[in-house]
């Protein structure tokens, strides 16, 4: 066998897990296969089927008016009576569980998505009153307050500036998507315009701080970083962009019922763009800017969250976004209220919050 | 077909959960995600069973679960950070105590040139080379016929070598 085979094959032995992971998840595998048992075919099936469906019916029934009313609230949407307790207990909940730093940032990022995905997806059922909109500009600040705290103090707890720096670029882009998306909700729906408005303001004063955190990081990664950690999360950023372009294409060309050949159209010049720009990343790698690199693929991300806000808007609102998207990239940049006071965002807002290397 | 009960599967888990854990990494390239989706795997796969379905070659139904689980993880994935690539072969020496530093340095060009290939070239080689499969059974898998499968093989493995600069 050749060397590079051999290489390959080597990694059989240096890529597994431990004896402990492995007992771990033997465990959790033994304990979902108690809850979950293989029953042998029986010819009284038809009967003990039955029998399943009223127990099943009653854990139900337990579980929605017993202890499980915040297992039941998880699926609550904006205007359901549960609504307040998902937003107000469930997810704070998580958030507290969470203990790895960066996995909270993560998630309250993800919460910011959800949340903003909730309202623009009652909006456009016109499902939304005053009552509504301030439990969601709530909770909404609070996610983006928690946010926003939590990214800023990844470094002081020894995460690489590059890791903050991802769930920053991750955030912007996030605000910026949905920014849009309820753009095109405003415009289906009139009655929900003031209803909107308020939850783009919320996104507007919170959006100034998520770019100046953004350009802080940038300007760490640059100063603190070396060139070999910067060269590895390169790597990284590579296989994942690649990976999710490809399985976009595929979502996008198996889903026929929603997005028909103008949707297609527009998609596929969103990905031919990124594809361009994951060129010309590769490229600055390749040349050996590895920083300049890492910057190039930060714009990446932030092309691929938006493409992937419009497309999941475009399946789940009803009317078109991504095509509409396409055609109106300049009214996007026009929307002055989500300006950002300068340019790049005033760093020196964080001035002394992050500790030297 | 051999039915499948608790013994069968958990000595299944045994047999497969490092190969299905590194085929989940080469697509994601994160080790904890790596472990959940294996994870997800098996636990998909009972629950196929537990549904009254029967699998006739269990191996490879993990194996196109797996490969389903990592296409829904692109969807939804985030960039790979820094911290968690110090996890993966190569790049935390202290989790790699046994291996030589030549070893450690050869792990980490290689995985750094794999990451150069396209997802599907890193899936057949690792399944190739990595994990021992024949052609024959990776082409099921992938739905292709033996002999576009080799041919891909053969390809991304040059692909492979001249990224490496030994080709």
């Amino acid at each position: 066998m050749k060397h590079t085979e051999q290489e390959l094959k080597k990694l059989s032995e240096t890529l597994a897990l431990s004896a402990s992971e492995k007992d771990t998840h033997k465990d959790a595998l033994r304990s979902f296969m108690r809850e979950h048992p293989v029953v042998a075919p029986s010819p009284f099936a038809p009967f003990a089927f039955g029998f399943f469906r009223y127990a099943l019916a009653i854990v139900v029934v337990l579980a929605v008016t017993g202890t499980g009313v915040t297992f039941a609230s998880e699926g609550a949407t904006p205007g359901d009576a549960l609504y307040a307790i998902k937003v107000k207990v469930n997810e704070p909940a998580r958030i507290a569980l969470t203990r790895d730093p960066e996995k909270r940032a993560d998630l309250e990022v993800a919460l910011v998505d959800r949340r903003l995905k909730e309202f623009a997806e009652a909006s456009a059922r016109e499902d939304v009153d005053e009552g509504v909109t301030d439990l969601v500009v709530e909770s909404l600040s609070d996610r983006l307050e928690d946010a926003h705290g939590d990214i800023l103090t990844l470094r002081a707890e020894g995460v690489a500036a590059s890791a903050a720096l991802d769930t920053a670029v991750d955030l912007y882009s996030t605000l910026s998507a949905h920014t849009e998306v309820l753009t095109r909700v405003s415009e289906e729906n009139p009655e929900s315009f003031d209803d909107i408005k308020r939850i783009r303001n919320t996104i507007a004063s919170h959006i100034t701080i998520t770019e100046s955190v953004r350009t802080a990081l940038r300007r760490a990664v640059n100063e603190d970083e070396s060139d070999v950690a910067v060269g590895i999360a390169v790597m990284a950023k590579q296989g994942a962009a690649t990976g999710t372009l490809e399985a976009t294409t595929l979502q996008v060309a198996a889903d026929t019922d929603t997005f028909d050949d103008g949707d297609r159209h527009a998609v596929d010049d969103a990905i031919t763009q990124i594809r361009n720009a994951v060129e010309a990343a590769s490229e600055e790698s390749g040349r050996g800017d590895r920083k300049n690199a890492l910057r190039l693929y930060g714009e990446v991300d932030e092309q691929i969250t938006r493409l992937r806000t419009l497309i999941d808007a475009d399946q789940s609102l009803g009317f078109d976004i991504i095509e509409r998207s396409r055609h109106s990239d300049d009214e996007a940049e026009k929307t002055e209220e989500i300006e950002p006071e300068t340019e790049d965002g005033d760093s020196s807002l964080l001035d002394g919050l992050f500790p030297g290397p | 077909m051999k039915r499948i009960d608790e013994k069968v599967f958990i000595e299944a888990y045994d047999s497969y959960a490092d190969a299905l854990f590194r085929y989940c990494y080469f697509r994601v390239y994160d080790r904890e995600r790596a472990r959940e989706l294996m994870q997800e795997t098996f636990l998909k796969a009972w629950e196929y069973l537990h549904k009254g379905n029967e699998i006739e070659n269990l191996r490879a139904f993990l194996y196109k679960v797996a490969h389903n689980v990592c296409v829904n993880e692109a969807i939804r994935s985030k960039s790979v950070s820094l911290d968690e690539m110090h996890e993966t072969v190569g790049y935390d020496p202290e989790d790699q105590q046994q291996l030589s530093p030549e070893r450690q340095a050869e792990g980490s060009l290689l995985m750094e040139r794999l990451t150069l290939l396209s997802e599907t070239d890193r899936e057949t080689l690792a399944l190739r080379y990595v994990e021992g499969l024949p052609v024959a059974e990776i082409a099921t898998m992938l739905g292709e016929t033996p002999n576009a499968t080799s041919v891909r093989i053969h390809r991304a493995l040059a692909r492979l070598k001249k990224e490496m600069g030994t080709a």
